[in-house]
């Protein structure tokens, strides 16, 4: 082991901080972003697990109502369990809002679940379980710890008294009463019913919900339903069979195999935020490769001492490699740190994003920081050392004792690997494009769709300056020399130069994604938004008489979930006035209609010959217009067939929806009320009114259409808050990155600067040349980041959203977005290497001469 | 055209000070030509940079008398300095006189145009050129106007150098070891022409060299020992 060179090694950080604080703030951000996103990761994971398994994780078999005719009662569940079905657990479940002093705590409503704890602890040792063989025994107990835990629980406390809660669910319930009630708050229901006494309970599968037992949930809201009668554990199919056949007809055994969508759609979360987070990784590595490059360029001497004083030019490398893993091993300890006061800051946003785009309420996951550190540290370890190979390779060369390679031959080999690699991405970019629908592949696709890009600007960069030297007036003669040094620069910044190009790219593409986005769903949102006001509700309300009293016309939309094939899907009423008519935003009609017969499309609907569907529907299913679909009728829950007449807009609805005339509804089976009004501010004054005097409360649950597209504005600007926050970080890691090459590059170009310096140009004019010189070089890496982003847009929008969110919308290319990523980016630019350029313009221009000469 | 008076500069080297030039004076007119030998770390160099504005002294005058009066370089503000180097001054350095991304025509032409840029009356663009080409072939480097400068050998690198120095008509020209890279035959015709060139426009040559042959071709020849000069 070379002792003296690792000596010779450590002393050197004295003489290379600059490159040392870039390699390890690099290292830095790179582990602290990806053990964020490894966090938000798994927390939503968890909690969108137990969203759906509903807390329960073994849970494979439920047994729910056919249709809302008849529901399920508590009396089907004491004849089922007194069939000897006892392995069926009861659970019930409300959304409520919580109270302390008769004022509400909560800004979201938390999920109360009664479950019959009894006869979950029993069915532990019951026979279906002790009956599976011992492999699947195992299998069931391990996953079936939530349950047991929970169910032990409820068993030691054993009252109806008390309840299970996550404790940062507690403690910021607790903060919210303290604030509002002072100390020991008491917490109640919105009729002032003492809550059960929570106990905070660490388990992941516990999001916002509140767990008690069936009696306490009774106790505070009586007339709960039963949700559903989960069994436990993988029964055998004689032990089905026997369960279907001594089921009600208004009963139904569901397979809970069937979220195969729904855990599509988390992936598709975490897919995004995984590409997300992989790209400022992989631009976190570039600036290690540029990093490593400047700490050896500031080495080089030492190192070729070294190498005069025998020390091997393997046991150089192998010394410094295992320097780049003991930075690596520190980054990620202090990385992880980081990381995780990261995702606890962008927990709110991460919340608001799930809710937004799945309607799930995003709870609070366990960590094992062991395997955190184990996945972070080995992905930046690989990732490190690959990078570091790049510039360990040209070390190599320089301290080799044979002969430099020809650079004129070297240069024409890698312009033509350039192009080969060029040619490789296109061709993969687009087959992946055209002829595959998996998410992740469709991903690859779009990072190949940036590489090639990355190729053309390799290719095109030197062309592309030197005809901006041509454009550059003679009589600007130190302006036409920088720009001309940019040109030799631009093959000395090659990777910082791509780092930031990939950097601008995704950051064009992603702002054009999120711009057509949002345009789409303000005209959307405009558009459906007929009414002037609009009330939600979960009950039925009688409001014809006073709204017509009122000078109000209202139309009553219901609402229905039903099963399709293996997924749920809304049915909608949706009223065919000529308002409403106008208000439908379609994508695609039926060939038979056009905009100049869309009434005949309306009468079709309206005589219930044909049904409307949202993309959702349409893509995530694969139905086209014109297709026929057998879907249960809303009221009777019959199947029938209909024809689709038209795929329309349905913009941040996770669920496939179909929208079905009025008339097929029954008010008294439907789970969900809208109802539209249409009238002047005078009018709902009165209305309000006339509600209160008919003793019914629902002012606070009139929204005004302006406020509704607000808010339904602001929840989609929350929902992009992270992509926005992930690209500036982007954009910010890639300026670093070009930093560390100019600070090589400001190295090499000294002798350079001293001498128009010595013809007598200013310090100031000197480094605003050098300013001029690097901002043109990211000038042009924007505009050829620029054809490449609104492409990389495109994809998004046609494959990735389709794929994801199985929704699409025309591409809107904003030049004012474009020109706001430009000026965003040469700002992040400016800023990020002003520093160096000031540090070297405050040089005494004889220390330059002195230390060149 | 230049006179210095009684010049010394010091540096204070680990916490101890050292006297690099002691009460030094010289005066030289335009068109003459000096050189400067010492070993190494004797104040050679340092009196160049002194000259050139680039440093100043502990105490001590160092005055240029131009056609509008004396001049100060002691008391220079760094634009004044700046503003000097520009018009007053051209400078060779040993190694790295070019600009490597531009032609030998455009180097040579750099420092008059650089020059010109502040001044109402600028030389038309026919004279200027007619002042290159004729530098050029008097350096006999006119058939490689077009070349890049890594493209020329040492020898050509530095007669382009010194057309650069003496393109934009300075009175004054400091050489700080202009044939300290170059082999001794290339170094002979660098510094003969050198010289020459500079009598021929009537340039104040400065020069510091190692080399005594080289400093045998100007008309005054000193030797910088112990921070003081002597006459050889």
């Amino acid at each position: 082991m070379p002792w003296p060179f690792i000596g010779v090694l450590f002393a050197s950080y004295r003489h290379s901080k600059f490159s040392l604080a870039m390699l390890m703030s690099s290292l830095l951000i790179a582990a602290a972003g990806l053990s964020a996103v490894l966090i938000i990761n798994d927390s939503a994971k968890q909690s969108y697990q137990s969203n759906e398994q509903f807390l329960i994780a073994n849970v494979q078999n439920q047994i729910v109502s056919v249709d809302n005719t008849k529901a399920l009662s508590r009396a089907d569940y004491a004849s089922l369990r007194r069939a000897g079905f006892t392995e069926l657990v009861a659970v019930a479940q409300t959304r409520r809002h919580i109270y302390a002093d008769g004022k509400r705590l909560t800004r979201r409503s938390i999920d109360h679940t009664g479950i019959d704890t009894f006869a979950l602890y029993s069915q532990l040792s019951s026979p279906v379980a002790l009956s599976a063989s011992k492999e699947h025994q195992l299998a069931y107990e391990k996953q079936d710890e939530n349950a047991v835990l929970l169910a032990l629980d409820f068993g030691n406390v054993g009252s109806q008294n008390q309840a299970i809660i996550h404790p940062t669910l507690l403690d910021s319930l607790s903060a919210e009463a303290e604030e509002l009630s002072g100390p020991r708050p008491i917490f109640t229901s919105a009729d002032g019913r003492l809550l059960p006494k929570l106990y905070a309970h660490k388990n992941a599968s516990l999001g916002n919900d509140i767990i008690m037992s069936m009696a306490a949930l009774y106790g505070l809201y009586p007339e709960t339903e039963l949700s559903a009668l989960l069994l436990i554990g993988d029964a055998p199919a004689n032990r089905l069979d026997a369960l279907k056949a001594a089921l009600p007809s208004h009963l139904n055994l569901q397979s809970l195999n069937n979220s195969e969508q729904d855990s599509e759609l988390t992936s598709s979360f975490h897919l995004n935020l995984m590409a997300m987070a992989l790209l400022m990784f992989v631009v976190c590595l570039f600036i290690v490769v540029n990093a490593i490059n400047l700490l050896m360029h500031t080495r080089m001497p030492w190192l070729k001492i070294c190498r005069q004083l025998g020390i091997g030019r393997k046991q150089l490398m192998l010394v410094q490699l295992a320097e780049v893993g003991f930075l690596t091993l520190i980054a990620c300890l202090i990385g992880i740190v980081l990381g995780l006061e990261l995702a606890k800051l962008a927990s709110p946003t991460v919340q608001a994003t799930l809710e937004n785009l799945y309607q799930v309420e995003v709870g609070y996951g366990q960590i094992s920081l062991i395997t955190l550190f184990l996945q972070v540290f080995g992905i930046s370890l690989v990732g490190c050392i690959t990078a570091s190979l790049l510039p360990l390779q040209k070390l190599n060369q320089n301290l080799s004792s044979t002969k430099a390679v020809d650079e004129a031959k070297s240069q024409a080999f890698w312009h033509k690997m350039t192009w080969a690699c060029f040619v490789v991405f296109a061709v993969i970019g687009i087959i992946l494009l055209n002829f595959v629908q998996a998410l992740w592949l469709l991903l690859i696709a779009t990072a190949c769709v940036i590489l090639a890009g990355c190729c053309i600007l390799l290719i095109n960069y030197p062309l592309a300056l030197r005809q901006i030297v041509k454009l550059i007036p003679k009589s600007l003669p130190l302006l036409r020399v920088s720009t001309k040094q940019s040109v030799s620069l631009s093959g000395k910044t090659k990777i910082a130069c791509c780092a930031f190009f990939i950097a601008a790219t995704s950051n064009i593409g992603m702002n054009l994604m999120v711009d057509s986005f949002r345009g789409a769903t303000f005209s959307w949102l405009e558009q459906r938004l007929a009414a002037d006001y609009y009330i939600y509700s979960n009950t039925a309300l009688e409001l014809d008489d006073i709204a017509k009293a009122s000078d109000l016309v209202i139309h009553q939309r219901f609402e229905n979930y039903t099963q399709f094939g293996k997924r749920e899907i809304q049915q909608f009423s949706y009223p065919s006035t000529q308002r409403f008519q106008k208000a439908m935003s379609f994508y695609e009609l039926a060939p038979q209609y056009s905009q100049e017969n869309i009434s005949e499309l309306w009468h079709a609907f309206e005589n219930a010959n044909g049904i409307l569907v949202n993309q959702q529907f349409a893509f995530g299913m694969g139905y086209e217009v014109n297709d026929k679909v057998s879907i249960p009728h809303p009221s009777t829950g019959k199947l029938s067939e209909y024809n689709i007449l038209g795929i329309i807009y349905d913009f941040g609805n996770p669920s496939a929806q179909v929208l079905m005339p009025i008339r097929l509804f029954d008010p008294s089976t439907t789970s969900y009320f809208i109802y539209s009004i249409q009238g002047s501010e005078a009018s709902i004054d009165r209305f309000t009114q006339s509600l209160l005097q008919n003793d019914i409360d629902i002012e606070k649950q009139i929204i005004e259409t302006s406020e509704l597209l607000r808010l339904s504005m602001q929840a989609f600007d929350d929902t992009f808050v992270i992509t926005d926050g992930l690209n500036i970080v982007t954009l910010l890691v890639a300026a670093l990155s070009l930093a560390c090459a100019i600070v090589v590059i400001m190295n090499d170009v000294r002798p350079q600067n001293m001498l128009i310096r010595s013809l007598g140009v200013s310090a100031f004019k000197t480094q605003f040349l050098a300013l001029f010189q690097y901002v043109l070089l990211c000038l042009v890496a924007l505009i050829f980041a620029t054809p490449f982003g609104i492409l990389l847009a495109w994809v998004l929008i046609t494959d990735i959203n389709y794929q994801a969110f199985s929704w699409t919308y025309p591409l809107l290319i904003s030049l004012a977005k474009i020109a706001k990523v430009y000026a965003l980016s040469l700002c992040v630019v400016i800023l990020v290497i002003i520093v160096p350029l000031i540090r070297a313009g405050k040089r005494p221009l004889i220390n330059d001469i002195r230390q060149v000469n | 055209m230049i006179n210095i008076e009684n010049i010394s500069k010091s540096y204070t080297d680990a916490g101890e000070k050292r006297l690099i030039l002691d009460k030094l004076s010289l005066s030289f007119e335009r068109g003459e030509s000096l050189s400067i030998q010492g070993a190494s770390g004797s104040g050679k160099s340092t009196l160049l940079h002194l000259l050139a504005a680039l440093d100043k002294p502990d105490s001590g005058k160092i005055t240029l008398s131009t056609s509008s009066g004396f001049e100060d370089l002691v008391s220079f503000t760094e634009a004044q300095a700046d503003e000097y180097r520009k018009r007053q001054v051209g400078l060779i350095f040993q190694k790295f006189n070019l600009i490597d991304c531009i032609s030998v025509w455009e180097n040579v032409k750099l420092p008059i145009q650089i020059s010109a840029l502040n001044r109402a009356s600028q030389n038309s663009p026919d004279n200027t050129d007619l002042l290159i080409k004729e530098l050029l072939i008097s350096l006999d480097v006119y058939k490689h106007r077009d070349k890049l400068p890594h493209q020329l050998s040492g020898g050509e690198q530095q007669r382009v150098a010194i057309a650069r120095g003496l393109a934009h008509k300075p009175p004054l020209l400091l050489a700080d070891e202009p044939t300290g890279n170059l082999d001794s035959k290339n170094s002979d015709i660098v510094s003969q022409l050198l010289v020459e060139t500079c009598k021929a426009q009537n340039t104040a040559l400065l020069m510091v060299t190692h080399s005594e042959k080289v400093a045998q071709l100007t008309e005054q020849q000193w030797y910088l020992e112990n921070a003081v000069l002597r006459s050889i």
